[in-house]
């Protein structure tokens, strides 16, 4: 290793960390790849990475941590080593500056290391022990007196809260610096008319969380505006403590702020269960129950960003706060005639609505006296609206004009009937200034589940529905940052996401290789195949394998077609006219689309000959090595030449039908033979000679029945040679036995025959066997059958076998006795001299 | 409103000139102050220069054309947006190439475009009555699939450059967006989808439609950045449906088939039901007018959604307020505005369109290049059976009283000739031996490209999609898409 060389690595690998600005999961594996090919100069590398973890930017500190992970779990040593060298300062330096999302991860990243790598062998830890242990100690201090901050925190607010409430008259809650002097406040949960879309709410990690624009409470219009009974509220100075909320730096500080958030959401669901309890039949606290269920399961399910936790915790600890002077002082007699609100979805922006002060707001606002649920909300949106301070003493228009202008726009239909929700995202700038006077209606139940009213009518399609466009984004999930598809945060959800960002990177890694091999348009499947075939969601598919096209496709003919194998047709001529050493006949010749070339099929190259892959797996797994195959192949190829002929006479059928009709003929042949009254039979003429026969009709009938054997006829062929090989070693050693003087053997000395020289017997077969062939003479049927064979050609020759084969047929018809003489004299002849138990 | 956009049109475009000048200056378009202070400048050296940027307000379309042979590059850096329906990613770099499209937004956002186009801002847009049209469709769906019905075939009409197709595309974005399979009927011939102009099809939709090339792509032999989609294909080959009746109708019936097939076959597809798109010119006239009852009938239509005629729609509730679909549906029969972002595309237009998608198929879009083989097939190896032109016009030569165009065959088997240079050949899914009528039934293999025919040898030089034997398939010669120019 030269240290030179390594500095270049090194260098490289630094600039290749710079660029990582982000959680790529591409970059990610690309750097760990680089990490594992280049093992030899580790030191530098993980000097580099270190280095780089030191002096990048907070934000990009977290990838740079993946890389490590990643390179540490897949790589593995020597860059355990190198890293667990000054991993704690590298890991604390680190804590200290990023922010509490980050912190999480590094926990949780901290965790697996104290774990073996999933799915390794190796049951050691990531790291060992001494590395990490020193980490978790120092975090778990850092977080024992941020506790104590935080605790520390919470009372002095609670204190200030107190303070606030026990004040004479409760001021408005308002976080807006407009001084509340205006004479007519404008009424509560705007927020829907806030058409200014809140740009800088965009954070691209949240994306499809923040677009809470739409009301959460359906708000007729036409009403008249409320009476400003409670409008000349004096100022009061604790209102401070209402509009400037605690600072926050406290809460974010700290990661285990979460869980005490937590708990306190869990205290004041109990004391709103009993609450609720006590008054059964009061609908606001059925409400409130429900929404801070709601917030429960959220922060249970979802990570947050530090500045929504914080929002939540204030909003949740004035609420406590609240719900504690509810229950303290008896309640008011008549309920506040405020909106109610729900939460018409399990995310966070509906609670905590545009400015996150959506419905938890307005339920704490409820808590408060009514009078405070007047207070407008605060706009956190500010730049694209005109300066609240002249916002609020602005004269509300009256309700008629202002209704007339809505229309003007053409905003609202011309009858917009109070049933029909008409809250609207889409006010042009000019007039979202305003601040609609309307109340909302109190009368009006709360939205559960927003209703899909809509029919294909034109009066109902022109009323925009604002709420139903959420279905269609932050419904649907966080997108896809390659192509925008939203998935659920649903653990379902999260796999498919997980499943597609595989497939994007799958896609984007061949898309390089397809690049140099070339690619062209394929052919439109046919009508019978598309009917069969499903659309996959694009990227579920490709996890099965390796589907070149990429596409969200999967035909059926394409998943149920068998691996096809084939020999290209090789260049050299002498080769190219050779034939199957096993059964000599020559290769079928083909054209494979998908080759690209002229191949044969069922064609294997071994050992510089070619053979048919059948042919020669048959031979290998049948472990019978025969010498003279001959006579059998022989007949064989007699067959074969029907079914060639036959195959050449329709091509271009589909290849499945011939896979099932193949499968199906197959199976029909070892029914007939297993039906053979006598195994015996089975052994060689009788099939093969009648096959032809008994085929002959079948061409009319079942036109592929040929063109599978072309496919396949090796297999096929070779179970009909298979059972002569079983039964001739019964036999063989029926004969043995008798030539050693036992007249009648036994199937159980067939056996021990058989066994001594590692043979399995077939029980049945041999049974057959015993039973065909007991109480008859050997030497006499020997005899008869070698003067039968006399008058045929031996089947020594392939090329006579056909003939031997065809002219036996014709005498075929002949007694049981004697074809069993025949075969034996058959047998003796072949198989008794060459491969007798093998 | 004219005038607004058009001074934000010539306005954009000076920025332009500008930031060429200063590479350090880019100019924002600030919605409500952008008027009153034009020059509201200020530097941001990270970013390049010769980028425009233009904030959308909620519910507003930002229209752009891209010329032939010119490309721009979009970007979404904040807020939500969707092109026809097909939500597109944000800081994700988009190019554009020869289309006339528009991005909306639901809720805002702030586009950053590099490159030359023609583009304004709308904010009078039809698509609140398109969204709810699909969340309407999305009611019928849902009570289709717990009632284990078919979902809604719906039906588009209205006259050229309506924005049915555009309409089309914003349904089945929007279907395939909430977890839906629609499929995707084109019974245009002059325009195709996902396939070559002259070609009826039926395509089932699953995955996002790729905003930067129409439809996306059908199936090649690589990978593909956009999952591709798998259209079923039969060939007219003519560019009015009707300049041969007789031809087209029978092709429908056939693709109505194939597509009811699959319905039946596919419960996610059942559910959704079909989307189809029609030419405009069946729109115009009483011999069109019999098509859309043919189509409504073949493909049991049960809601109509006509686009910006009154003609057509009070013609449409004349035809189709008593019919009652095979299964004893009503029609639903809605008008629905036209776009204000619809534009006359030309002849000349259409004519770059056909070329770019013939170039498509054969090599593919800049994303991926594909590679075609060329081979050579001799005249008597090849089956090539050529369209009949128009009915009228055939019978106007026949002797009166003879104008019977039955005895006519539906194709002409002819032997090649120089006429056939430069023009595409449909390769069926058939036999050379079939019959005419099989033969048009068949759907399309592929499509051939007539590179070079040499008449004393008797050799056509042929360009196919990808190295195959095709001279035991027959192939049509159809007058459309028009002769282009040389491909290669």
């Amino acid at each position: 290793m030269t240290t030179e060389f390594s500095d270049d690595v090194a260098e490289d690998y630094k600039r290749a960390l710079e660029d990582l600005t982000m959680n790529s999961r591409y970059e990610i594996s690309n750097l760990t790849v680089i990490a594992r090919e280049n093992t030899e100069h580790a030191l530098a590398i993980s000097e580099a990475l270190k280095s780089h973890i030191k002096q990048t930017s907070p934000q990009k500190k977290l990838p740079a941590f993946y890389v490590l992970d990643s390179v540490i779990k897949n790589v593995g040593t020597p860059y355990t080593i190198f890293l667990s060298r000054g991993l704690y300062s590298t890991f604390m330096e680190a804590y200290a500056l990023v922010d509490n999302s980050v912190r999480r991860k590094m926990d949780e990243m901290l965790k697996t290391w104290k774990e073996p790598v999933p799915g390794a062998l190796d049951t050691r830890p990531v790291f060992p022990r001494d590395v990490t242990g020193p980490i978790e100690n120092a975090l778990i201090k850092a977080r024992t007196s941020a506790i104590q901050a935080q605790q520390e925190h919470t009372r002095s607010q609670q204190q200030i809260l107190g303070r606030g409430r026990s004040g004479p008259s409760p001021a408005p809650y308002r976080e807006t610096p407009t001084p509340p002097n205006a004479y007519r406040q404008p009424p509560p949960v705007q927020q829907g008319y806030n058409s200014n879309y809140p740009q800088q709410q965009y954070p691209p990690a949240m994306n499809g969380q923040q677009y809470g624009q739409q009301p959460h409470v359906q708000q007729p219009y036409g009403l008249p505006p409320r009476p400003p009974t409670q409008n000349y509220i004096p100022h009061n100075a604790s209102a401070g403590s209402w509009q400037q909320p605690p600072p926050q730096q406290g809460y974010s500080a700290h990661d285990n702020s979460i869980d005490e958030l937590n708990s306190d959401i869990a205290n004041l669901i109990t004391v709103f269960k009993t609450d609720f309890a006590l008054n059964p039949l009061d609908g606001d606290i059925q409400k409130r129950l429900k929404a801070l269920l709601d917030l429960q399961s959220i922060m249970q399910s979802q990570r947050l960003p530090p500045q929504q936790i914080s929002e939540i915790k204030t909003q949740v600890a004035k609420l406590s706060e609240a719900s504690k002077a509810t229950l303290k002082a008896p309640k008011s007699p008549t309920p506040a005639p405020v909106p109610t609100q729900l939460p018409q979805q399990n995310s966070l922006s509906s609670l905590l609505g545009p400015g996150g002060q959506g419905t938890l707001a307005a339920l704490l606002a409820k808590q408060t006296p009514p009078i405070q649920t007047r207070s407008p909300q605060p706009a956190l949106n500010q730049s694209f609206k005109p300066p609240p301070v002249s916002m609020a003493p602005t004269p509300v228009p009256d309700t008629g004009s202002l209704f007339e202008k809505l229309l003007a726009a053409g905003i609202i239909s011309g009858t917009p009937a109070t049933s029909t929700p008409t809250p609207n995202i889409s006010l042009p700038a000019n007039i979202s200034g305003y601040r609609p006077p309307f109340t909302p209606n109190p009368s009006r139940t709360p939205l559960g589940e927003i209703p899909n009213d809509v029919v294909l009518k034109t009066s109902s399609l022109k009323i925009p529905r604002p709420h139903l466009i959420s279905s269609l984004y932050e419904k649907l999930g966080a997108p896809c940052t390659q192509c925008g598809r939203r998935f659920q945060s649903t653990e379902d959800g999260k796999k498919k996401k997980t499943a597609h960002m595989d497939w994007h990177f799958r896609v984007h890694q061949r898309m390089t290789e397809a690049e140099k091999r070339g690619q062209h348009r394929s052919w439109y499947v046919d009508e019978l195949d598309w009917i069969k075939s499903r659309e996959v969601e694009g990227d579920q598919n490709t996890s099965n394998g390796d589907n070149t096209n990429g596409s969200g496709v999967t035909s059926s003919s394409i998943t149920s077609k068998p691996k096809l194998q084939y020999l290209p047709v090789p260049d050299d001529p002498a080769l190219a006219s050779s034939t199957c050493p096993i059964c000599t006949e020559k290769f079928e010749m083909k054209w494979l689309d998908e080759a690209q070339e002229f191949v044969w099929m069922d064609a294997k190259k071994i050992d510089q000959r070619i053979y048919h892959i059948s042919c020669y797996e048959d031979v290998n797994k049948a472990g019978v090595k025969r010498g003279t195959p001959e006579p059998v192949l022989g007949k064989r190829k007699h067959e074969s030449l029907i079914t060639h002929k036959g195959y050449r006479q329709s091509s271009g059928t589909c290849e499945k039908v011939q896979a099932i009709q193949r499968i199906y003929n197959f199976n029909q042949e070892l029914d007939r033979f297993s039906l053979r009254p006598t195994a015996v039979k089975l052994i060689d003429l009788p099939v093969h000679l009648q096959k032809p026969n008994q085929s002959k009709p079948a061409p009319a009938t079942l036109p592929f029945a040929h063109q599978r054997k072309e496919e396949i006829p090796r297999p096929g062929n070779r179970t009909d040679s298979i059972p002569p090989a079983n039964k001739m070693k019964h036999l063989a050693a029926y004969l043995l036995l008798s030539l050693g003087g036992k007249s009648t053997p036994s199937a159980k000395d067939v056996k021990t025959v058989l066994e001594s020289v590692g043979i399995e017997a077939d029980d049945e077969r041999l049974s057959t066997l015993i039973s065909e062939l007991k109480g008859k003479d050997l030497q006499e049927l020997i005899a008869e059958g070698s003067s039968k064979l006399a008058s045929v050609p031996s089947g020594g020759a392939g090329g006579a076998a056909p003939a031997a084969g065809g002219a036996a047929a014709g005498g075929a018809v002949e007694e049981k006795e004697e074809e069993k003489k025949e075969e034996e004299k058959e047998e003796s002849d072949e198989d008794m001299g060459f491969g007798l138990f093998d | 409103m004219v005038g607004f956009v058009e001074t934000r049109q010539s306005r954009s475009k000076v920025n332009r000139s500008t930031n060429k000048a200063g590479p350090e200056q880019v100019i924002m378009n600030i919605p409500g102050l952008g008027q009153a202070a034009p020059a509201a400048t200020f530097s941001a050296p990270t970013i390049q220069a010769a980028i425009a940027v233009h904030d959308l307000q909620a519910n507003s379309e930002w229209r752009f054309e891209v010329a032939y042979g010119q490309s721009i590059e979009v970007k979404i850096i904040s807020g939500t947006a969707e092109i026809f329906g097909t939500e597109l990613a944000v800081n994700h770099t988009y190019t554009f190439r020869g289309t006339k499209s528009s991005i909306f937004t639901w809720h805002g956002c702030r586009i950053e475009v590099n490159g030359p186009c023609e583009e304004y801002m709308a904010e009078e847009t039809p698509m609140i009555t398109y969204v709810n049209t699909h969340f309407a469709l999305e009611k019928l769906r849902d009570d289709a699939i717990q009632n284990g019905g078919e979902g809604p075939r719906v039906l588009v009409v209205g006259p050229n450059n309506a924005g049915k197709t555009s309409l089309v595309k914003l349904l089945t974005a929007y279907a395939t967006r909430m977890g839906r399979q629609p499929m995707v009927i084109n019974t245009d011939s002059r325009e195709a989808l996902l396939s070559i102009p002259g070609t009826l099809t039926a395509t089932p939709f699953a995955s996002i439609i790729d905003v930067e090339q129409g439809w996306g792509s059908s199936p090649t032999s690589g990978p593909s950045p956009v999952p591709v989609k798998l259209p079923l294909c039969y060939y007219y080959g003519l560019a009015s449906p009707e300049d041969n009746t007789k031809l087209y109708k029978p092709i429908l019936t056939r693709l109505a088939l194939a597509a009811a097939s699959r319905l039946a076959d596919d419960p996610v597809i059942r559910g959704t039901g079909m989307i189809i798109d029609t030419p405009g010119v069946i729109s115009q006239g009483k011999g069109g007018y019999d098509l859309i009852s043919h189509i409504v009938s073949e493909f049991s239509v049960n809601t109509i959604l006509v686009l910006g005629s009154e003609r057509l729609h009070s013609e449409m509730q004349r035809r189709f307020s008593a019919y009652k679909t095979r299964s004893g549906e009503a029609i639903t029969l809605v008008k629905l505005d036209k776009s204000g972002g619809c534009v006359d595309r030309d002849d000349t237009f259409m004519q770059q369109m056909q070329e770019a998608a013939i170039r498509e198929y054969f090599f593919g879009d800049p994303k991926r290049t594909l590679s075609p083989h060329t081979q050579q097939v001799n005249f008597d190896d090849a089956t090539i059976y050529k369209i009949h032109e128009a009915n009228a016009m055939l019978s106007s030569f026949l002797p009166g009283g003879e104008e019977d165009s039955q005895q006519v065959g539906l194709y002409e088997n002819v032997e090649p000739s120089s006429m056939m240079l430069h023009c595409l050949l449909a390769v069926m899914y058939a036999s050379t031996r079939d019959s005419q009528e099989t033969v048009r039934d068949a759907s399309v293999m592929g499509f051939v490209y007539v590179a070079e025919v040499d008449e004393k040898k008797r050799r056509l030089k042929i360009l196919a999609p990808l190295n195959t034997r095709i001279t035991d398939r027959p192939m049509i010669w159809g007058s459309w898409p028009e002769t282009t120019v040389s491909l290669i």
